[in-house]
Formats: C-alpha cells, sequence, structure tokens
C-alpha cells in the first residue's frame, strides 16, 4: 500500500511528459505551489516546486526584497512547511518522496546491511541550518543575492532530476564542470549507500526532513504506544529500519512515519496509528491477540 | 490538539496569507520555471 502510494505520488508531482517535445519546463500555474517533498523544480516533469529550492530562493534574496520594497520574504513557503509538518510531522517522507522511494527500491538489492550510526542522525540539522538557511543569508554578491547553497553543493535529488533538462537541451552539457562532477559524486554515493543502508539521504543529509522530524512529537498524525496491550516482545524496534523503538521514540525525529511498526510488525496491536482524535489499529495485528 | 499546535496553525494560516497578498506564489513560479543551473550543478 505505501509503495503504491509513493510510486502515485512520484508520478503525480512529475506528470508534465511533454518535455521532451516542449524542450522546456513546465511552467503552468500549479508551480506556484511546493510540493511537501524534495522534488526538483527545474526536474522537466515537475509540475510543483520544490520546497527547499523555494525556501533558498527567498532567502538568497530577503535584501533586493527589503531594498525594493516588495519584502517578499518567503513567508509562505514558510507557512507551508509548518502546515506540513504540524499536519503529518515526516509522513511526506515516509509516503510521498520520490527520492525516497528510489533508495528504498535500491535497498531491495541483496547485500549486507549497514545500520546509520545515531550520531550521523544530527547531519541534516546542520544542513538545514547552515546550507538552507545561513549560507544563502549572509553570502551574497554585490547586488544584494545569495545562492542556494544546498542546491548547488549537494542535493542528490536535484542532481538526479535535474539531468533529465540534459537529455532535452543537451547543449547544456558543455557547460559541465567541476560542480557537476562534485554533486554527481555526492549522488553516486548515496545511490551507492542505498543498497547497504536504509534511506542514508534521508538518515544523514536531508534538511527538510530534518524540518519535518521536528514537529513528529505533536504532529495531528502520529503513533501511538498503549502499553496495557504492550508485551515487551520487543518486535517493533526489531523491524524498524531507521533503528528506532517505537515504544519509546515514535516521537523521534528520525522516524520516517512508514508506519510499519505499527501496521506490520506489532503483533499485539499495543501500536497504532493516531490521526488528531481518531485511531486506527493495526489491521495485521491477529485479532487473538489484539485484548489483552 | 495542544495550544501549542493550535498556535502553530494559526501562524502557519497567517503566514500563508501574508505571503500570498504579497505575491509570493507569482515569485515562485518566476524562480520555478528558470532553469536552475545550481540544481544541474553548473557554475
Amino acid at each position: 500500500m505505501r509503495h503504491l502510494v509513493q510510486v502515485l505520488a512520484s508520478v503525480a508531482q512529475n506528470a508534465y511528459l511533454a518535455f521532451p517535445w516542449t524542450r522546456t519546463l513546465y511552467q503552468g500555474p500549479a508551480k506556484r505551489f511546493c510540493s511537501p517533498v524534495s522534488n526538483c523544480h527545474s526536474c522537466p516533469a515537475a509540475v510543483l516546486s520544490c520546497p527547499l529550492g523555494t525556501l533558498q530562493h527567498f532567502l538568497a534574496s530577503v535584501r533586493p526584497a527589503v531594498r525594493w520594497g516588495t519584502y517578499r520574504l518567503g513567508f509562505s513557503i514558510v507557512g507551508f512547511l509548518l502546515a506540513v509538518g504540524l499536519v503529518g510531522g515526516r509522513f511526506a517522507c515516509g509516503w510521498l518522496c520520490p527520492f525516497g522511494l528510489l533508495q528504498e527500491l535500491l535497498h531491495k538489492i541483496p547485500s549486507p546491511v549497514w545500520r546509520i550510526p545515531k550520531a550521523l542522525r544530527r547531519l541534516p540539522f546542520a544542513a538545514l541550518a547552515g546550507l538552507v538557511v545561513l549560507l544563502p543569508l549572509i553570502l551574497v554578491n554585490r547586488l544584494g543575492y545569495g545562492e542556494p547553497w544546498f542546491c548547488r553543493l549537494v542535493c542528490p535529488p536535484g542532481t538526479l532530476e535535474a539531468s533529465g533538462l540534459f537529455l532535452v537541451i543537451p547543449e547544456l552539457r558543455d557547460q559541465l564542470g567541476p560542480s557537476f562532477a562534485w554533486k554527481a559524486g555526492v549522488l553516486t554515493l548515496f545511490l551507492g549507500w542505498a543498497v547497504v543502508s536504509f534511506r542514508p539521504y534521508c538518515q544523514t543529509l536531508c534538511p527538510l526532513g530534518a524540518l519535518y522530524g521536528l514537529f513528529n512529537r505533536g504532529s495531528l498524525l502520529r503513533v501511538e504506544h498503549d502499553p496495557a496491550r504492550c508485551r515487551d516482545c520487543g518486535a517493533c524496534g526489531q523491524g524498524c529500519r531507521v533503528g528506532l523503538d517505537p515504544r519509546r521514540d515514535s516521537g523521534s525525529p528520525s522516524c520516517l512515519r512508514c508506519f510499519e511498526c505499527a501496521t506490520r510488525h506489532c503483533p499485539n496491536g499495543a501500536l497504532a496509528v493516531r490521526l488528531g482524535p481518531h485511531t486506527f489499529t493495526a489491521p495485521c495485528a491477529p485479532p487473538s491477540t489484539r485484548a489483552s | 490538539m495542544s495550544r501549542w499546535w493550535w498556535a502553530g496553525a494559526l501562524a502557519a494560516a497567517a503566514l500563508i496569507a501574508l505571503g500570498g497578498w504579497l505575491g509570493e506564489p507569482g515569485q515562485a513560479l518566476r524562480n520555478a520555471s528558470d532553469v536552475c543551473l545550481a540544481c544541474m550543478g553548473i557554475g
């Protein structure tokens, strides 16, 4: 079910399939709005803006916006990110992100599994604060414009998706330089890493996931643990692919909100998905073990 | 829902409305409709 939603969401966000003929990006009205996940708006098929790219664009032009009195400082994108986080926490990561889906598919390749150390899970917060917020604000040219540094230096989904333009505008290939080689290297690193680790980009770099993760503890959609039903078998923790123990850590910023702990792993119905006041008990929990 | 959640929801709605009033969606459309050389690793 989740993979089906991920595929549908990926297709829906990249539904402009006329680009091989038009040889341009989609420029229609839908691009006024952001996708909730990292989906590069320079992907020729993208029909929505990327929230990270949009946020950086606004932050990079704060000084000119103030100087010229437009005051377009990115209020709407901040409000949008706040709203997505408040409703679902990292739900968008687990269910809607195309790059997350790609990493999960790569992780299905049979290989040894390497669990990502917890210390690396702080890096996304550094990327968010440094590359997404501070550098675009601080490093500006003579006209007062900054750069989208996260896009420029690392963003693997952007490298992958924007590279689609090289297929339709071959002239752009002549302008490739060390910057592209660096970004392609970062992308290759994460795609290779995804074979042995579960969604390494999401766990160690994604600033958007870091931001949404801050809302995991109080979002409308969340996982709830019922100690009365729990038999402490530990199946949820053993099954969690980001190495959390959902009995204690269901509000952790690292939780991708895949809900597999509640819907696949807990045999006792002790973990439930909650949407505000509504509770959805695990459908796969055997009925005989639900009541205790 | 806690008071913090409702305060956050109110703030989100206010920020989206303010951005819309200032014309930010149109700016976002222009930003996203240009080929982003940073995204493509050019420059």
